[in-house]
């Protein structure tokens, strides 16, 4: 699943420490997030879209794909 | 949105860093309770092999308290992704110590290798356990 998380991020100048603090989440996680190696829970999508202020459809992208 | 600097000292860094040294109380409080058991052991050795009785009882109490309330905290102490891995790793370690240790079984019932050794099979599988939990740690 692709995001924008590390455009957003970068935008407000936070380092990946920084984000992961806010989430209540390392920064190896915010990095496998932003590289597409894990796909966050529901939880912590939300929890990333109502930190952006921005929809979770803003935010993550799945290409439409239909598991 | 204009671009800013990164910055290293926010209240997310700063909520990281309690969150880490939280993390690392824990994972000292679980190494003593460790060694608290270990020195249980120690102390009821009456030579090598032998352990008191009451000795014995005392720490497989010890140790039925102290470890899960250790994977618990731990646990609390984890985001998701590195929960994951846990689980992940968990789950090798247990394909691992059944495939071991059924094909020490079958292998020594065909008089092939001695009889297995439980204290190998388990050392082993916390070995493999922590070995693919590191992998994948480093992975992500």
């Amino acid at each position: 699943m692709r995001n924008r998380l590390r455009v957003l991020r970068a935008e407000r100048g936070w380092s990946q420490l920084e984000l992961g603090g806010r989430l209540g989440v390392s920064r190896q996680a915010v990095n496998a997030i932003e590289t597409g190696k894990h796909d966050p829970s529901l939880t912590l999508a939300f929890r990333i879209a109502r930190l952006f202020k921005l929809g979770i459809e803003e935010v993550f992208d799945d290409d439409g794909s239909v598991d | 949105m204009m671009t800013v600097p990164l910055t290293e000292d926010g209240e997310g860094v700063r909520a990281a860093r309690a969150r880490s040294q939280r993390h690392r109380r824990i994972a000292v409080l679980s190494l003593l309770g460790a060694l608290a058991v270990g020195l249980v052991m120690i102390l009821g050795k009456t030579g090598p092999g032998h352990l008191r009785p009451e000795y014995a009882v005392a720490a497989v109490i010890a140790m039925a308290v102290l470890l899960p309330l250790a994977i618990y905290f731990n646990d609390q102490g984890k985001d998701e992704l590195d929960r994951l891995n846990a689980l992940r790793a968990n789950s090798f370690g247990l394909y691992a110590c059944l495939l071991g240790g059924w094909g020490w079984l079958v292998l020594s019932d065909g008089g092939l290798v001695p009889q297995p050794s439980v204290l190998i099979l388990v050392l082993a599988t916390g070995v493999i356990t922590l070995g693919r939990y590191a992998m994948l740690k480093m992975r992500s």
